[in-house]
């Protein structure tokens, strides 16, 4: 559990931030995050009449002294936050000498730890195809060495197939919150419809696309068996300068099809290198990103 | 199983070269990636995106590329002609007559040969020895069993000369050499136009390449003068050795002017005649055919006029009719008669003293021709007496040609002493009854007996035989002289008092002949032109023009011959040694060759 282990004064940093939440989603507990539900709470909203099975308690007596009806005062509740990070752990994350599956879990850590001390309440699902696992929905100080007890028992192994994993994921989703998803997006049948599903379940949804830098700017000449690290295959090639360029082409055609995706349907898509400092994408690359404030 | 060319064999070790490289290919590097979904796409991408695509330079294309048009190229089978001799030793036998001084297309008929045999050297192996002969008159052996670059440089000094080829002669020698034991090819390098031996040869692998194809030539066939009684004529003769009537104009110039003009038409095969009134006074005349036929050489002619002045010639006599007539009979000469008793009162000098029954005390400062001297000039022996014998003249001399000695008798003859140099013509038994030669410049001819005494003067033979010494004695006198034929023998008479003599060639250069004396230079070398011989008499020089002319209807012949007949033997020209050389063999051993550098060029990625 070494690689969660966080600075002090970085943590104190990090408490200093909070989620950044865009459309009004409230938990049931009281958190820091304000809702549109109306509710107890100190900040008056409105009033509406009393039905039968309301808490007499929140009846405004005042007003039945004037006008002698029963009305229940409604206030603006501060709710919690339900937060979902929804780590990839299958092989492509990873592979031999990429650390895309280091630099995820730490941020799973960090986010989650972040969550933890403004009182939200943080679920890890680890997305692998068919064998999901999941950490409930914590609360408090308490869970955070939970949290990252559960991070360092993780596992990677097998292939990615998001659509079934995001889909598997809704099972543990109960009320709407943010989702974040940390992957390479290598995944051969694609993600999209698995993203629509989580919108479909009141999420706010974050995507935290991780590339290593060989995968951007691979410095491959020549002859070489090229193995897919998840499924074994195999291919044959001979990277000349043309191929490297198509190879860079079709990158780039990837991270635009995803990219349009998100901005269609107003998920925040944030790209993070293994080469970009932790802290620079916490503090700062999240914060532009307007997934922390 | 036989293999023509097993050395093709070789060729297998292409295989494990291209195994080899196979072995390569399976050694790639095994790269682990995250997922081959993006490569998977870039390599679809780059295989196959549209149908065109813009044209990359690419050196595997241009190989590829250069592979394909070396295997097409194969499969036309192209093929050179090339010469193919077995034989590890060739005698080239070049013709170097007049007749390969014709212009062809691409060069003299000689330049054609020198290619011929310049390809033929060229194409074999090393280690082959060549013979090199020129076929003149005379063969000459320019190189002999020597190595491929000597017989090169010696071929590129060969020139055609004004002379005529005898193969006779040639082959004569090319039997001498092959008697040593050498096994040779013999080829022949000619038009054909050679004196050809009439017996069986014995050169077996002999061969003719047959040089040049034109035909059409005019020659002049002789160029002479004579009087008339309207004066003086030069008769030009033309012959046409081609296969069609040819108008021709032809040239009469003296001493560098254009004095006349005409045009003739000569029927092929036949001669045509021109008529020019021309001067006594005219040093030399030249006729010149215009055009172009395909041999120039036989274009011009040279003629120089006899001269009008006569050589004077004192007679010494008692009385000898038969010597008076017979010097009159030549119109060059100017005869004066004295008697002996007159002889020392005569002051004035003679080219010849013709001294009959007598000799002075003093050579008389001229030419002598002598009958019956007297035992006090020590001129002859004591042998005198009757001849019995068989009178026999001395075989092959210019001296007695046309002189018939079988009705010829004599009664008694003194025997005359043999000078140092000198060369006795008639003999009977040991007495040397007429005697030639030179002492101190000056000529002599002796007589051992008194014409009286004899029934020669009564003969065909003394008119010939007195013209003959007059010639020989008084140069100058006579058209061998003047009028010189390439290729015939001639002699060069200076008068007897000369004491230098040269000789300008046409162009201008001077050759000294003399001294010292007798000339002896060989003079045989000449081109056609008009020379001058110039003769220093006491510091006086005297200059007189000599027409080299060279004529000879088998070198103006030009045509080439097709069937050569050698003995019985037909040498067409068709019977070659020449072969087919296929390049397909080449052509796939580059092409693989190259494959393995596409291979190569392949695996190092561009």
């Amino acid at each position: 559990m070494a690689e969660l282990i966080f600075e002090k004064d970085f943590l104190k940093k990090l408490e200093n931030m909070a989620f950044l939440l865009k459309k009004a989603r409230a938990g049931r507990y009281s958190g820091l995050h304000r809702s549109t539900r109306k509710g107890q709470s100190v900040e008056f909203a409105d009033y509406r009449a009393y039905v039968a099975g309301d808490d007499f308690r929140q009846v405004d007596w005042n007003a039945y002294a004037r006008l002698d009806r029963l009305f229940i005062k409604l206030f603006m509740e501060e709710n919690d936050l339900s937060i979902h990070l929804l780590l990839d752990t299958s092989s492509s994350m990873a592979m031999e000498g990429s650390s895309k599956y280091q630099l995820a879990k730490q941020l799973v850590g960090a986010l989650g730890y972040l969550a933890l001390v403004n009182l939200e309440q943080v679920g890890v699902v680890a997305l692998n195809q068919g064998t999901n696992r999941f950490l409930p929905l914590q609360r408090g100080r308490n869970a955070i060495s939970r949290l990252w007890g559960f991070l360092s028992q993780l596992e990677v192994g097998g292939e990615t197939n998001l659509n079934i994993s995001l889909r598997q994921t809704g099972r543990y989703i109960k009320g709407p919150g943010i989702t974040i998803i940390l992957s390479d997006m290598l995944s051969p049948s694609g993600f999209e419809e698995g993203i629509k599903y989580l919108q479909h379940l009141n999420q706010q949804v974050v995507v935290l696309h991780i590339l290593a830098p060989e995968e951007r700017d691979p410095q491959l000449l020549g002859n070489f068996r090229l193995v897919d690290c998840e499924t074994g295959a195999e291919k044959e090639v001979s990277i000349t300068p043309i191929l490297l360029k198509a190879y860079k082409d079709q990158l780039e055609t990837f991270l635009g099809s995803i990219k349009q995706f998100c901005l269609s349907r107003e998920i925040t898509y944030h790209m993070v290198g293994t080469d970009d400092n932790l802290e620079d994408i916490l503090l700062r690359s999240l914060r532009g990103a307007e997934v922390l404030i | 199983m036989q293999f023509l060319a097993p050395l093709a064999l070789v060729s297998l070790l292409i295989i494990p070269v291209i195994i080899l490289f196979y072995l390569l290919k399976q050694k790639k590097q095994r790269q682990t990636v995250s997922s081959t979904l993006l490569w998977q796409k870039a390599l679809a991408d780059t295989i196959s995106q549209t149908p065109w695509q813009k044209l990359r330079r690419s050196l595997l294309l241009i190989i590829q590329l250069l592979l394909a048009l070396l295997l097409v190229l194969a499969l036309t089978r192209p093929f050179l002609v090339r010469d193919q001799q077995a034989g590890a030793s060739f005698i080239l036998l070049v013709d170097t007559s007049t007749s390969m001084m014709t212009k062809e297309e691409g060069g003299t008929r000689m330049e054609l040969a020198k290619f011929e045999a310049e390809t033929l050297i060229k194409a074999q192996s090393r280690g082959t020895k060549f013979t090199l002969i020129g076929v003149g008159p005379v063969p000459e052996i320019l190189a002999n069993q020597v190595e491929q670059q000597e017989v090169l440089n010696k071929l590129q000094g060969i020139q055609p000369g004004y002379q005529e080829g005898n193969l006779d002669n040639t082959l004569s020698l090319v039997s001498a050499l092959l008697e040593k034991g050498t096994m040779a090819s013999v080829i022949f390098y000619s038009d054909g136009g050679v004196i050809l031996p009439e017996g069986p040869v014995g050169v077996k692998e002999f061969q003719y390449r047959r040089i040049g194809t034109r035909e059409d030539n005019l020659a002049i066939g002789a160029f002479s003068w004579r009087d008339s009684s309207e004066g003086p004529v030069a008769m030009t003769r033309i012959d046409n050795y081609g296969a069609e009537e040819q108008e021709v104009s032809v040239n009469l110039l003296s001493e560098g002017k254009t004095l006349d003009v005409q045009v003739l038409k000569v029927e092929p095969g036949k001669p045509g005649y021109l008529f020019w009134p021309v001067s006594k006074q005219a040093a030399y005349l030249e006729a010149r055919l215009e055009g172009t036929d395909a041999l120039a050489a036989d274009n011009s002619a040279w003629l120089v006029p006899h001269k009008d002045d006569l050589s004077k010639v004192l007679l010494v006599t008692e009385g000898n009719s038969f010597l008076e007539q017979v010097l009159k009979l030549n119109p060059l000469l100017e005869v004066h008669k004295v008697k002996a008793e007159g002889y020392p009162n005569v002051k004035e000098k003679y080219d010849l003293y013709v001294l009959d029954g007598f000799c002075p005390a003093e050579p008389p400062g001229g030419q002598l021709l002598v009958f019956n001297p007297p035992a006090s000039s020590g001129l002859i022996g004591d042998k005198e007496g009757a001849v019995t014998e068989k009178i026999q003249p001395v075989s092959e001399q210019p001296l007695l040609d046309h002189v018939s000695w079988s009705d010829v008798h004599v009664a008694t003859s003194k025997d005359v002493k043999l000078p140092p140099d000198g060369q006795a013509l008639l003999k009977s038994g040991e007495r040397t009854m007429l005697v030639i030669g030179e002492v101190d410049r000056v000529r002599a001819a002796v007589f051992g007996f008194d014409l009286h005494q004899s029934d020669l003067p009564l003969r065909a033979a003394f008119p010939i035989l007195i013209q003959n010494l007059t010639n020989w004695l008084l140069p100058g006198v006579g058209p061998t002289e003047t009028q010189v034929k390439i290729g015939t023998p001639w002699e060069l008479n200076v008068r007897s008092q000369v004491d230098e003599v040269n000789l300008y060639q046409p162009d201008g250069h001077k050759i000294p002949l003399a001294p010292p004396f007798p000339i002896t230079k060989a003079t045989d070398k000449f081109s056609p032109g008009l020379y001058q011989l110039e003769q220093v008499i006491k510091g006086e020089k005297e200059l007189s023009p000599i027409a080299v002319n060279y004529s000879s209807p088998q070198e103006s012949q030009i045509k080439p011959v097709i069937h050569l007949m050698l003995g019985k033997k037909d040498l067409n020209v068709e019977v070659s040694t020449k072969v087919i050389w296929e390049l397909w063999p080449w052509l796939v051993l580059t092409a693989l060759l190259l494959l393995a550098v596409e291979w190569w060029v392949y695996l190092r990625g561009h």
